[in-house]
């Protein structure tokens, strides 16, 4: 990485611990309101199916999850979804083409995006620093669920995984936030994609719980690979073989949408006319 | 060093009437109008040559050192800044030049102004040694040690001016751009300001451009001035010129008595200098040096005049009526 990416993802550090509270604020709030809201959900959604005949309590499973296992699926989504996305932060970039701030950027001598991006990759680190910590706790204190092999390696591979997958998320959004150089309102834009990428994604089921249909569809879709992918390795579900086979379609997804995204930036800047000042 | 030709830039608008109904109605039908910023410009800058660009709000200056940085395409014309098309945003174009915006604050809110500097060290890849050198350099010409540590939000607007110039000098650009840069800042700011600026340009001999509206930077400053009136240049030369021909004069001030109902103007006789203003309490006239006595007298003589004053042409009053009437050459001697 060179000298700037590092000065500019050690800021984003700083930055967040200049700022603590509303990090850890942030953190905690989110992750306890999806997890409550996961438990009385799913449990509720088990107590009806517990009155099954055949079903003794405790060993019902819903896609092949268990009560247990569902829990902690929502725990990764909640956490691998902030490695994968940071601290909600979108709106970055529109916002600097509609203020017009970003014409600095625009004398500076690097790229602008990988500038951007390099600040996003030090929220993920920090989003990483959370996972481990909460997860840490959910472990120490519920313990492994007998239907998941959650293991060391398989947070190691799902923060990897994570990793990968922001960068799709960046490209993607910034694909919609670049559409600001001609539009001044993209926010309805980015409520759009967050909302199809968390239904799509994984993110509020898991994908093994949709119809077959929907299953074949989303596969062609980049959503699996923003939060399903990554979930699944945490949760131990992902072999090697597999793991490349599906790592190689999320490259080819990054690679895509960063070839789309550096297109509209090319037209993009070209309109720009740097307002305000 | 900075050449450019023929340089047009027009900007697309909407029209909107004011309003929920106007924008109800610009859902449906759009009204486009052409906003002609710049009209065609050609001029010429060598290295350490300051370049005073001046001009009334909105005549386009903002707009030509925006082009100028490569920030904005412009419609038409041509432009080479140190060898290279300014928007092209090639790298080795941009790690040589820098700019600096009087109105818009550039360094990151959230940190202190050293770690700003850092980080600009490893954009343009800046030598250790050299950047300490720099910085030191320029933290004790403008005096800000004291405030290396404190975040720029919490600078004040003086302070943070000359975070901003030391941010964009540290890498030792030859082509600076400058934007207005004492904008809202007390006299003594300003004045410190300037007198770094007349002293980097020495020592560094880079091409500047700079705007500003108060004309003592610009007097200060500049040997070379463009006038820019509704994107086109209406004077392109030394200042000295503007002087000189305005040195063969002085401005006679009569304050009048308000309560006499006499015209002011016509207390002046014609053929001896020309009106400036003339106002209820008050006549400004400017007058030929060796028609002055001649002058004071008839306007004494007069009646209705209760002081007179009589001083040397103000360059900066010179620049306004230059920006309001244009130049017309010749016509004034
Ligand atoms: N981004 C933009 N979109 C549309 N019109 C613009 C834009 N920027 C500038 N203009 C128009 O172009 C003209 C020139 O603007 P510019 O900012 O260059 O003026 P200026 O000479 O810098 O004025 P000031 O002294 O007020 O800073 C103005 O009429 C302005 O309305
Ligand atoms: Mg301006």
């Amino acid at each position: 990485m060179s000298g700037w990416a590092t000065q500019v993802v050690s800021f984003e550090l700083r930055k967040v611990f200049t700022y603590r509270f509303t990090f850890w604020v942030k953190y905690f709030v989110g992750a306890i309101t999806e997890l409550t809201v996961a438990y009385f959900l799913w449990g509720a959604i088990f107590a009806a199916t517990a009155g099954a005949p055949d079903s003794a309590p405790g060993s019902n499973r819903l896609g092949g999850y268990t009560f247990h296992g569902l829990l902690y699926y929502t725990l990764f989504a909640t956490l691998g979804a902030n490695v994968v996305r940071t601290l909600d932060r979108g709106g970055e970039i529109s916002g600097e083409i509609y203020q017009g701030t970003l014409s600095r950027y625009l004398v500076y001598p690097v790229p602008y995006l990988a500038y951007r991006y390099a600040a996003y990759f030090g929220l993920q680190l920090i989003s990483v620093g959370q996972l481990l910590f909460g997860v840490s706790v959910a472990l120490a204190l519920f313990g492994v669920p007998a239907d998941l092999a959650i293991t060391p390696g398989s947070i190691a591979l799902g923060i990897f995984t994570a990793l990968l997958s922001g960068a799709l998320s960046f490209t993607l959004t910034a694909c919609l936030e670049l559409v600001a150089f001609w539009q001044d309102t993209v926010w309805n834009l980015m409520a759009m994609l967050r909302f199809i990428g968390n239904l799509l994604g994984g993110l509020m089921i898991p994908i093994s719980l949709f119809p077959e249909w929907g299953r074949s569809f989303v596969a062609f879709t980049p959503f699996p690979y923003l939060f399903s992918f990554p979930i699944r390795c945490f949760l131990g579900q992902v072999g090697g073989a597999e793991w490349f086979r599906e790592a190689s379609v999320l490259a080819f997804w990054i690679l895509a949408t960063s070839g789309a995204a550096a297109f509209i930036w090319r037209r993009g800047t070209r309109v720009y006319s740097g307002v305000g000042i | 060093m900075i050449e450019v030709e023929g340089i047009r830039k027009s900007f697309r608008l909407h029209k909107k009437a004011a309003g929920l109904k106007g924008s109800f109605v610009s859902l449906f039908h759009r009204k486009w109008e052409e906003k002609h910023a710049l009209k065609g410009v050609s001029f010429k800058v060598s290295p350490g040559e300051i370049v005073g660009l001046v001009g009334a709000n909105g005549a386009g200056k903002t707009t030509l050192v925006k082009i100028l940085a490569g920030i904005v395409h412009p419609t038409e014309g041509k432009a080479t800044v140190l060898g290279h098309t300014p928007w092209e945003r090639k790298n080795a174009f941009r790690s040589r030049i820098a700019l600096i915006m009087g109105q818009k604050a550039s360094l990151w809110w959230d940190l202190p102004a050293e770690d700003c500097f850092l980080l600009l060290k490893e954009i343009y890849q800046i030598p250790e040694e050299r950047y300490q050198s720099a910085l030191k350099t320029l933290v004790d010409a403008l005096g800000v040690r004291g405030q290396l540590n404190t975040q720029i939000r919490r600078l004040s607007l003086g302070e943070r001016m000359k975070m901003e110039l030391i941010a964009a000098l540290l890498h030792d650009p030859q082509v600076v751009f400058l934007d207005e840069p004492t904008i809202g800042l007390d006299l003594t700011a300003q004045r410190a300001i300037r007198d770094f600026i007349l002293r980097y340009s020495q020592e560094k001999k880079p091409a500047m451009i700079l705007t500003s509206h108060y004309m003592e930077d610009i007097e200060k400053l500049c040997k070379r001035i463009i006038i820019i009136r509704d994107g086109e240049f209406v004077y392109d030369g030394p200042l000295a010129k503007i002087t000189d021909r305005y040195a063969k004069f002085k401005v006679l001030t009569a304050k009048l008595d308000p309560t006499a109902a006499v015209h002011a103007a016509t207390l002046f006789p014609k053929g001896l200098g020309e009106v400036v203003s003339s106002e209820p309490g008050e006549l400004k006239v400017k007058v030929a040096r060796d028609r002055v006595p001649e002058a004071a007298s008839a306007l004494l003589k007069s009646g209705g005049v209760l002081d007179l004053l009589i001083e040397e042409v103000d360059i900066a009053d010179i620049i306004e009526s230059l920006l309001r009437e244009g130049v017309r050459e010749g016509k004034s001697s």
